[in-house]
């Protein structure tokens, strides 16, 4: 319901992490998750993420 | 988004209320009308205890009555089953329907017949995009209720009129910047940067087990990171309290300078106290140097025994001409020992010999001790030299000092002298000016030396800090479990200082977006024209209107200015939060002269043409004025009467 901030916020934090594409990627899901989800579960979610964005041999895939 | 509908039963007394909220494509303007105590603020509390369980307008006497309808609890009979309901009905812009209900079920117990709840929930019915209807409940419920409007910023929605006439005076500085952090959804960056600090910080003791060696560096690091908050932290705080007093230091100048009696010595006063500014400065310029100077010549003073000794030891070598030297005794010693002469080539005879042993018996120094004293000879004489000229550099540093010590003495006792005079006036507004700007004066002093002593410190912890995380990186490197885990951490402080640049990058231009938007508004609105020329929101988001001759009137302008002013800024957080939610005002021109009250019907029927507005008037307040700018464009027009009982109140339907 809220479409003004969220956007905004989502560039910015693209902006700020540009040199690093796969800290932007991990901001940009953890970002989506706050938003979306709130509270909950967010230390499990928060641990994938970043597992996902600092184990190459994964795969990083449509993180967007 | 916008609510259809408001249904309530047995709500205080709200026994069956049903009101539908027609709109059109040109406007969305809602009129209930009530007396006093008819039950205008119960409504807007209903809204607020549907969605929040909350009721935050209500009187005292509210709070000791049940919720549940009196004459409903008056006709039940022991151990009946009573609910009080309260269902709004929203639509959103994308035309999908959601409807909030809250319950409450309560258990009439004893003779007395004494409500007790049995339960309380809300559930919410929402159409998903495939247009299928949806049940939430519990959290899930309220996490809905939370994105139609926030609990935290509900008082930007749902408000009193009266709110906007204090607004200024209840909802200042540090309020509205928390209330902007979730309008502008800041509050999710500090929930991440929090959340990736909390990991960071369990990488890092995972790292100490991986490397026991680490774990003092780590508690080092994370005492000095502690240190180096609450540096910043106080480093803001201090900031804030100077600017705040030196305005208000600014402001007591400013009303002293404009009194006929008092402007002349206050004029004088400020051309003392920017005097004393300036020797200050130059008196710590000075002690500065007389510190630097002090440091510089302090070890040589330390040594200068030794220096004279050792210049004395080389001028009587000199006196006896040992220096330099005549003769290498080395080389006697040698042609002693060899029995051959190292000039010569010749073998020596007994009586060379002989010769040569007396000559070795008047050399008392070795060549090399004699060429280490006369390459030393210089260098002392110039420090001899230098700590000659100790004395008088010291005096001349002094006398300087004492110089700006006595100039700084003198102005502090003239204005101390004018202080005396001002203190003395008998008009004891000035009085009261003069000794307020005095104890700021005061304030401010210590707090910029404060400052300055925690910008020290927190200059000596990011050195720290730095020296100490490239130990705890090379401690980390050692290991190849643990090199994984410093790559993680590495991300993680990547993450936390993107997350940081962003916070602040939306800080300032959400501060930037409200003030353009407040203005907008404002200037839009206003009746009056050429009075104001600006607004301006600071960094504490305190809000200055600024007349058109430059100064902040916001202390002295009307009600009716201040009420608009207020809800300029309510509608520009609404614009910049994405929240489009309704606006609910209850008794929204109460606090509005005559005068106005028609700029204020129109104001409302032009907000009403984006938003959807909801007014609850008193009969007096929709006075015929406001009735003829409003009543061909209301959608919607209801009557709140208490019946003559007063157990209940009952609505009809005007429009």
């Amino acid at each position: 319901m809220a479409n003004g901030g969220p956007g905004k916020i989502l560039d910015s934090l693209r902006e700020n992490s540009k040199n690093d594409e796969n800290v932007s990627r991990f901001l940009v899901e953890i970002f989506n998750k706050e938003l979306i989800q709130g509270n909950s579960h967010w230390k499990k979610q928060y641990i994938k993420s970043l597992n996902k964005y600092t184990k190459p041999k994964k795969g990083v895939k449509n993180a967007d | 988004m916008r609510i259809e509908r408001l249904k309530i039963k047995n709500y205080r007394q709200y026994k069956d209320f049903d009101i539908s909220l027609k709109n059109n494509e040109n406007n969305d303007l809602q009129i209930l009308i009530g007396k006093n105590g008819t039950g205008k603020t119960t409504l807007l509390n209903s809204i607020n205890w549907c969605l929040y369980n909350e009721e935050p307008h209500s009187a005292e006497s509210s709070d000791k009555l049940p919720i549940l309808n009196i004459s409903s609890i008056e006709e039940s009979n022991i151990n009946d089953k009573l609910e009080v309901l309260v269902e709004l009905w929203v639509s959103t812009n994308e035309g999908r329907n959601v409807t909030f209900r809250r319950n409450e079920i309560f258990k009439i117990h004893g003779d007395k017949k004494i409500p007790i709840t049995q339960s309380n929930e809300l559930k919410v019915n929402y159409q998903d995009e495939n247009g299928n209807t949806n049940i939430l409940e519990d959290d899930e419920a309220q996490k809905m209720a939370e994105k139609f409007v926030p609990s935290e910023i509900k008082e930007f929605f749902f408000f009193d009129g009266e709110r906007l006439d204090n607004y200024f005076k209840d909802v200042k500085g540090q309020n509205i910047k928390n209330q902007i952090f979730i309008l502008s959804h800041i509050y999710i960056l500090e929930n991440m940067e929090n959340r990736i600090d909390q990991i960071f910080k369990e990488l890092r003791r995972q790292s100490k087990k991986l490397n026991p060696e680490i774990e003092k560096i780590e508690n080092q690091l994370e005492s000095e990171q502690e240190k180096l908050k609450n540096s910043e932290s106080k480093i803001e705080n201090l900031k804030d309290q100077i600017k705040l007093g030196n305005k208000i230091i600014k402001d007591y100048e400013n009303k002293l300078k404009d009194l006929p009696d008092a402007s002349k010595l206050e004029k004088e006063r400020q051309r003392l106290k920017s005097k004393l500014e300036k020797i200050n400065s130059l008196s710590n310029d000075k002690e500065t140097e007389r510190k630097n100077f002090i440091l510089e010549y302090g070890q040589n003073i330390m040594l200068w025994p030794a220096i004279k000794k050792s210049l004395q030891i080389i001028d009587e070598k000199k006196k006896n001409r040992e220096i330099p030297p005549t003769i290498d005794k080395g080389l006697l010693e040698r042609i002693i020992e060899t029995d051959n002469c190292d000039v010569c080539g010749r073998h020596l005879d007994d009586d060379s010999k002989k010769r040569v042993e007396e000559l070795l018996s008047t050399v008392k120094l070795s060549s090399e001790v004699v060429g280490l004293l006369h390459s030393m000879e210089n260098p002392l004489t110039n420090l001899e030299t230098k700590l000659q000229n100790f004395g008088a550099k010291r005096k001349e540093i002094q006398k300087q000092l004492k110089i700006y010590k006595d100039e700084i003495k003198e102005i502090n006792e003239d204005i101390s002298k004018l202080d005396k005079k001002l203190s003395g006036y008998n008009v004891k507004k000035i009085k009261n000016w003069h000794n307020q700007r005095l104890e700021f004066e005061e304030i401010n002093r210590n707090d910029i030396m404060t400052l300055g002593s925690v910008k020290e410190q927190k200059k000596i912890q990011e050195r720290n800090i730095k020296l100490l995380t490239e130990k705890y990186n090379e401690s980390l490197g050692k290991e190849n479990k643990a090199k994984e885990v410093k790559n993680q951490i590495s991300f993680c402080e990547t993450a936390l200082s993107s997350i940081k640049k962003t916070k602040n990058d939306i800080m300032n231009e959400t501060k930037a977006k409200i003030q353009f938007e407040t203005n907008k508004i404002f200037f839009d609105l206003l009746w009056k024209k050429e009075t104001f020329k600006d607004v301006e929101i600071d960094d504490n988001y305190n809000i200055n209107l600024i007349h058109s001759k430059g100064y902040n009137c916001l202390g002295s302008i009307s009600a009716a200015e201040r009420e608009l002013l207020a809800l300029s800024f309510t509608l520009a957080l609404h614009r910049i939060s994405g929240f489009d939610s309704p606006i609910l005002i209850d008794t929204p021109v109460a606090r509005v002269s005559d005068d106005h009250r028609e700029n204020f019907a129109n104001i409302f029927l032009d907000v009403s043409k984006n938003k959807q507005v909801i007014l609850l008037f008193t009969p007096a307040e929709y006075s015929e004025e406001i009735s003829n700018i409003l009543e061909e464009k209301i959608n919607s027009k209801y009557e709140i009467n208490l019946l003559p009982d007063e157990s209940e109140t009952n609505i009809e339907v005007l429009k």
